[in-house]
Parts: structure tokens; sequence; C-alpha cells
């Protein structure tokens, strides 16, 4: 469980959002959406731990400012939106390195650790990978060899940015999947950034719309993905299609009147 | 399960490491204007050792020859080509730029300072300049790191690359200036700028040692550091890693080695960036594997540069920094077009 107090992020004066609370249960999976600059990011890696920004986050009713870095690794998993893959590593080290945070400085990777980097390159499908140099990899198994990475820090609470968001279609449900077994699987806290409405409401129990310096709705993805939402925050046209087994699907639409008119222009 | 296994060094890449060292420090003992044979050479090493008589087969000439002129040369050799290359290394590893050479700091161009004010005020062959070159190594990438780490707000790599260069162009104006109010001292100043390993002597290799010692034993023991280093700050940050003291540590080391080899040998160029990236190219980009197989591979490397500047225009000696780039630059293109394909 995760209980985040008060964050507030500013850049240059500018405020970006004040005062966002969230609690995130284990095994939940929250997403949190919102347009382009919103502070999405910002958001994440604060949670994460990565920021210097005001407020409080609890893991297990423990603050992330006074517990060690290490001892934090052990409990937060990070995945920035295009993690860093040198090129020239192999996947196994990759991999290896999610155990940083159980080594001490001088250290190198015990029987357990191992073992454990193993496993999760089971568990992720990634094995015939293992040798493989990380620049060689397509978007899709590289996506999969990042989770695995950050899986092997064995953490409670799993951010990740844009998970999806250089994938093909096919890639970008596998990975959410892979996902979705994980926190089942592990109890995993979830909390991800999205720019796929429809996707994001399709694996969320709850979606946060964070917009205008704060949380704006928050809800299932039922309550929150409404077309006057969307079209408000977002600036888009969408339609929003309840389908019959509860999905939500947002569509979106050409504006085709001010479409006319440019051409009209020309 | 699938059984995993990091990066490591296998026996078989030490043994063959080794034996090129042990190939090179050979050449480098038995070739020279006075050609000695390989049983020369083991029986005057072997005479050395604590407890054994010197053996009466070689004449008092050959074994200075070999004892008090070649060995030293060649032992400096290997530990100047191994820390140049070594610290090279690690220095791309922690400011994640692929044209990071020991110098990048402002170590060049503070040794280069020091150096010259030792000659212009106590002539040439002053006993002051190894000290004044150390000196002025260490306190120039102290000053760069601590313009570096305040300037720092958004990436404290890119500004302390920034500052390394603003900091290395004052202390070379400074060196210029100089240079030019004492210009009788310039042929001395120019034939430590270029490097040599040509005046060493027992004494700059024990002057060394301690220097590489403790900048071999922190970067092998931070090898894998360095290794999470490569993800980035950030993601290094979320790892659990405290960055910047890592870094510091990691700068430190690796400008230690630096500064107390560029004392003695002047500033030899090539080494500390084409070695590591010729092992990147061979073994993959694990520091694990190039921290030590960088000062195997330097020094087996400047062993063999400085016999061929000791053996090609005879009797006259090239400085080894010619020859550094002269092999080495078409060598490393070889390489780099024949491995482009594998390695995208």
């Amino acid at each position: 469980m995760i209980v985040v107090r008060n964050l507030s992020a500013t850049y240059d004066e500018h405020v970006v959002y004040s005062d966002v609370s969230m609690t995130v249960m284990a095994g939940e999976w929250v997403v949190i959406i919102g347009p382009n600059g919103a502070g999405k990011s910002t958001l994440l890696r604060s949670i994460a731990g990565l920021t210097d920004m005001p407020g409080s986050v609890k893991v297990d009713g423990r603050s992330i400012d006074e517990i060690s870095g290490r001892e934090r690794a052990q409990k937060v998993a990070f995945v920035p939106q295009a993690p860093a893959l040198p090129s020239g590593m192999t996947v196994t080290d990759y991999v290896l390195l999610g155990r940083t945070p159980y080594l001490s400085l001088l250290g190198t990777e015990t029987k357990k650790d191992l073992r454990v980097a193993s496993h999760m390159l089971g568990l992720l499908a990634v094995e015939d990978l293992a040798k493989r140099d990380l620049a060689t990899l397509s978007g899709g198994e590289a996506q999969r060899v990042v989770l695995a990475r950050a899986l092997a820090q064995e953490p409670q609470v799993l951010l990740l940015d844009e998970p999806t968001s250089a994938l093909d279609l096919g890639r970008q449900q596998e990975t959410m999947q892979v996902i979705d077994d994980l926190r089942v699987d592990r109890q995993l806290t979830v909390i991800t950034t999205m720019h796929d409405l429809t996707l994001a409401g399709q694996f969320a129990d709850r979606l946060l719309l964070l917009n205008g310096g704060g949380i704006l709705a928050e809800g299932t993805p039922d309550e929150v993905l409404t077309s006057e939402t969307i079209s408000k925050h977002y600036g888009a046209n969408v339609r929003v299609i309840r389908d019959s087994d509860g999905g939500v699907i947002v569509v979106p639409i050409r504006a085709r009147q001010s479409g006319r008119n440019i051409g009209r222009a020309l | 399960m699938l059984d995993v296994q990091p990066s490591r060094l296998l026996p078989r890449w030490w043994f063959v490491a080794a034996l090129v060292l042990a190939a090179t420090v050979l050449g480098g003992l038995s070739i020279g204007p006075v050609p000695l044979t390989v049983s020369d050479i083991w029986a005057v090493l072997v005479g050395h050792l604590p407890g054994v008589t010197r053996s009466e087969t070689v004449s008092l000439a050959h074994e200075a020859i070999i004892w008090d002129i070649r060995f030293p040369r060649v032992m400096l050799g290997v530990l100047v080509g191994g820390t140049l290359a070594m610290a090279g290394a690690a220095y791309q590893g922690v400011f994640r730029n692929p044209l990071a050479d020991p110098y990048l700091l402002g170590v060049a161009a503070g040794a280069g300072l020091g150096a010259t004010l030792a000659i212009a005020v106590g002539g040439a062959g002053s006993a002051f300049l190894p000290v004044a070159a150390f000196v002025g190594a260490v306190a120039a990438a102290a000053i760069t790191y601590a313009i570096g780490a305040a300037s720092s707000r958004t990436s404290s790599v890119a500004s302390l690359i920034l500052s390394g260069v603003a900091v290395a162009a004052f202390l070379t104006a400074a060196q210029t200036y100089v240079q030019q109010r004492n210009s009788e001292t310039l042929r001395e100043v120019y034939s430590w700028i270029l490097g040599r390993l040509s005046t060493a002597g027992w004494s700059d290799v024990r002057s060394v040692v301690p220097y590489v010692f403790v900048a071999s034993v922190t970067l092998f023991a931070l090898r894998r550091m360095l290794d999470v280093l490569a993800l980035g700050d950030e993601e290094a940050t979320a790892l659990g890693m405290p960055v910047t003291r890592i870094r510091l540590i990691i700068v430190a080391a690796a400008t230690l080695g630096t500064a107390a080899v560029v004392a003695v040998s002047g500033l030899i160029g090539f080494v500390g960036i084409v070695i590591p990236h010729l092992l990147r190219l061979l073994f993959g980009s694990s520091y694990r594997l190039l921290i030590p197989l960088s000062f195997l591979g330097g020094g087996a490397f400047l062993v063999a540069a400085d016999l061929v500047a000791r053996i090609a225009i005879p009797p006259a000696e090239l400085p080894i920094g010619v020859i550094t780039a002269f092999l080495g630059a078409p060598f490393f293109a070889l390489i780099l077009r024949t491995r482009q394909g594998a390695v995208r």
C-alpha cells in the first residue's frame, strides 16, 4: 500500500500541481491520465522519491524520505518512459542491475540474486534473450526486459511512466496483460501514467485525472471517462462508447466543421 | 530454470590477457640496440629474487641494461598505459560519454602548467617537476569538480564536462604565458607535453606505484557501480545508488592515478580513449570486464608503443605519443569498420 500526501511541484515558480494526495492499496492498479504538461511524469517521479519537491510518500507506513535509497529501491521500482538501454550490455547483466538495492556498494551478486534474475527472465518469457545485446532488441522485447529488471527489485510498488507509448497495438495489449498478471500474482501496487484512455480503462481499477494543478476527477473508468470530461480537459472531440460487458471505448472523432473551413480557406 | 551468470572475466581471457602482456614485456626487455636473449633476461630476473645469488652467466653490462634501464622502463610503461586506459574507461562510464578521456576534467592542462612552472623555475630536469605536475593535475580536477557541482541544476554530467573545458582553457592560457616568458625552456616543456618513458628509473616506478594501486583497487571494486551508472542518474538513483557520492569517488580515484602517471610520463594521448573502446568492441560494454581488461590492455599497448619508439629511428627516439596515435589510430579504425556490422 502506498499513501501519497500533499505532493506539489513547481518549475521556475510556475505551479504544475499542488497538494495531490492518493492512497493505492496492495494489488490495486491506478492509472494517472491527463493532457500533456499536466505533470503526470513529475508526479510519478515524486512518488518514486526522485524529486525533492514538497509532500510525503509512505510505503507500508514508512516515509520514503526517512529510509535509505537502497531500502526505498527494495520497495519501489520505477521505470521511466524511455529507459536507458546501454548498447553492448547483455540482457542478463541488465536484469541483474535490478538487484542493486540488495547488494553492498562493493558487492557482487550472490546465488540468490542470480536465482531471482533467472526467475524474472522466465516470468516475462525472455530467457531466450538472456545473452543478447540490449541494442538488438525489438520494442516489445525491450519492454519485457525492462519489466524483468524492475521486478528483480522484488518491489511492492511498481511505477511505470507510459509503459506502452513506444509499442504497436499487439505489444501494447500484451504488455498491459503481463503487468496485470504480475499485479494479481504478486499483489503488486501498480501506478502508471497513460495517454491511451481506452487501454487505461480496460486495465485500471481506478483512474485519476491530473490537470490544471490537481486531481480533477477520480473513480472507475466508467465514472471518469465521459465525453464531457475528456473534451474539457484534453480539448478533444471524442465519442465514448460503453460496450455490453462494461468496457469503455474512447473513439476520437474528427471535427468536420473546422476541417472544412480550413479546406475552403486554402 | 535458466542458469544466469553476469558478464565476468573468464579464466581463459585472464590467461590470454596475461599472456599478451607478458609477451610485450619480454619484447620490451629483449629488443633494443643491444639484443638480449630470453635466457639472459630470465637469469637476471631470477637473480634479483630474494635469497638467490647472481648468475655468473650474464655479463655485468648486460645485467645493468636489463635491470637498471629496460626493466624499470617496461614496468613504467605497464603502469602508465594501464592506468591511463583504466581511468579512461572509468571516465567514459561516469560521464556516459564516449569521448571522455583521463584528461577530461582539465588534468592535462593542470599538469602542463605545473610542469612548465617547475621547468621555468628549476630549469631542465628539475627534480621538482613530477610533484608540480601532480599538484597541478589534482588541483585542476578539484577546481573543475567544484565549479561543475556548484552549477549543476539540471545535468551534473554536462556541467562537469563544460567546467572542465573552461578550467582547461584557462590553465592552458596560463601555461602558454609562462612558457613564452621563459622561451629558453621551450624544448624541455615540449618534450614533456609529448610524453616519454625515457627518463624512467626505478625511482619513477616506485613513486607511481602507490597511486596506481589505490586507483586500480578502487575502480575494480566499483566496476559494477559503473554498470549501474550506465542507466543514467535518475534510474541509478531509483535503484538505490548514491549517484553523486559514487561518481565523486570514481572520478577522484581515476584522477589520482592519472595525475600520478602524467607526473612522470608527460601527456601520452590516445591510450585512455582507444584501448577501452577497442575492448568494448571485442568484449561488450560491461565495466566488470572493461576495468581489469583496460589495465592489462593499456599496459601491453604502451610497452609495445615504447618499443617501437625506441627502435624506429636509431639512435634517436620518437616521442611515444606519436607512436600511440600513429599505430593505434589506423588499428582502431580497422576494428571499428570490421565490427560495425555486428555491433550496429
